[in-house]
């Protein structure tokens, strides 16, 4: 039998089993000339079926799990963090991830545990503006002395 | 991704209780893929919590480009999965009692279909990590050829000669671990 038609005939095998059917009988009687191979594949994905049903996880963890990101989410929407913060923002907490997986002896501070609120951030990039500002000022008048 | 889907990942990113409803949306598909990746409740907890908490950081910059956002978030789940893999320099561990909490099996062969499911669980660990995915988006998620294509990025084809393959290389590795498929039992 040729490789493409077994690969079509399991693949109607498994969305029938996924409709709740064991459709092995079924397909070998529509095709009779499939060979012993093709069965024993449709009985296996039969148990992988079984076997890899859904598991549910536990609804106290679940509940809890939404309960802290919501909190979470609220926070954020409160921040509102500048939309070109979020890409070093997202860089560093994967950094401390795994640096907090990779060092043993990691210590957090409550600091680095949330991001600056924007308009801190706002505030410090404005007095390092002024602070060059006044810097390049400087040494214009300096040059020009000279 | 569905308008209304999208719509509710466009809201999600600015409304937490949006955010709760794609929660709800997900949670258990996430869980279970995670589940099966690591063989135990405890790291699939810790994993399931973190891939949430990454997506609801990152969302902001989501931006639908043909990928539809359950492939995103599981694309998440997926690099965590591989993280911890790569963390414990280990095979996983499967935890039987854990893997199949709703099945049980009368007492006088409670032994044996433990044991079975043990090996082929084991036999599917050893595939490679794209076919166990496969599988799982196929039997735990219950999606469709056409589906798995759209989040593996192949054609609806190939997934087909994939799980094709996938099945000729369980058997195999089963049958190394003396496992007769035919009769469902150990040779060994």
């Amino acid at each position: 039998m040729d490789e493409h038609v077994k690969a079509e005939i399991l693949a109607a095998h498994a969305d029938r089993l996924n409709q709740g059917q064991d459709a092995t009988d079924e397909l070998l009687t529509l095709f009779p000339d499939a060979d012993s191979d093709l069965s024993e594949l449709m009985r296996l994905a039969a148990r992988v079926h079984v076997i890899l049903g859904p598991v549910y996880p536990n609804p106290v963890f679940r509940l809890q799990l939404k309960q802290e990101l919501l909190d979470a989410a609220r926070a954020r929407s409160l921040e509102a963090p500048l939309p070109m913060l979020a890409a070093w923002r997202e860089d560093a907490e994967l950094w401390v991830e795994s640096a907090r997986r990779h060092l043993p002896e990691w210590t957090s501070y409550p600091w680095s545990e949330r991001p600056l609120p924007p308009t801190l951030v706002l505030a410090a990039l404005s007095l390092t503006g002024a602070g060059v500002w006044v810097y390049l000022r400087h040494r214009d008048v300096q040059r020009r002395e000279q | 991704m569905s308008d209304s889907e999208e719509q509710l990942v466009q809201m999600a990113k600015g409304d937490p209780s949006a955010f709760g409803q794609l929660y709800e949306r997900y949670v258990d598909k996430v869980y279970s893929y995670i589940f099966h990746r690591v063989g135990n409740q405890d790291d699939a907890e810790d994993l399931t919590s973190r891939a949430f908490q990454r997506a609801l950081v990152n969302l902001g910059a989501y931006v639908d480009r043909g990928v539809p956002f359950s492939a995103w978030l599981f694309r998440i789940a997926h690099n965590l999965v591989a993280n911890w893999h790569r963390d414990q320099h280990r095979r996983p561990l499967v935890v039987l009692d854990e893997l199949v909490p709703s099945r049980q099996p009368l007492p006088e062969n409670a032994a044996e279909v433990a044991e079975e499911e043990a090996v082929l669980m084991a036999a599917i660990h050893s595939l490679p990590v794209d076919r166990q995915t496969l599988l799982l988006f196929k039997f735990s998620e219950g999606l469709s050829n056409a589906e798995i294509a759209h989040r593996l990025g192949r054609s609806e084809g190939a997934v087909k000669s994939l799980y094709h393959r996938t099945l000729l290389s369980l058997r195999e590795e089963l049958e190394r671990r003396g496992w007769n498929v035919e009769a469902r039992r150990f040779d060994a």
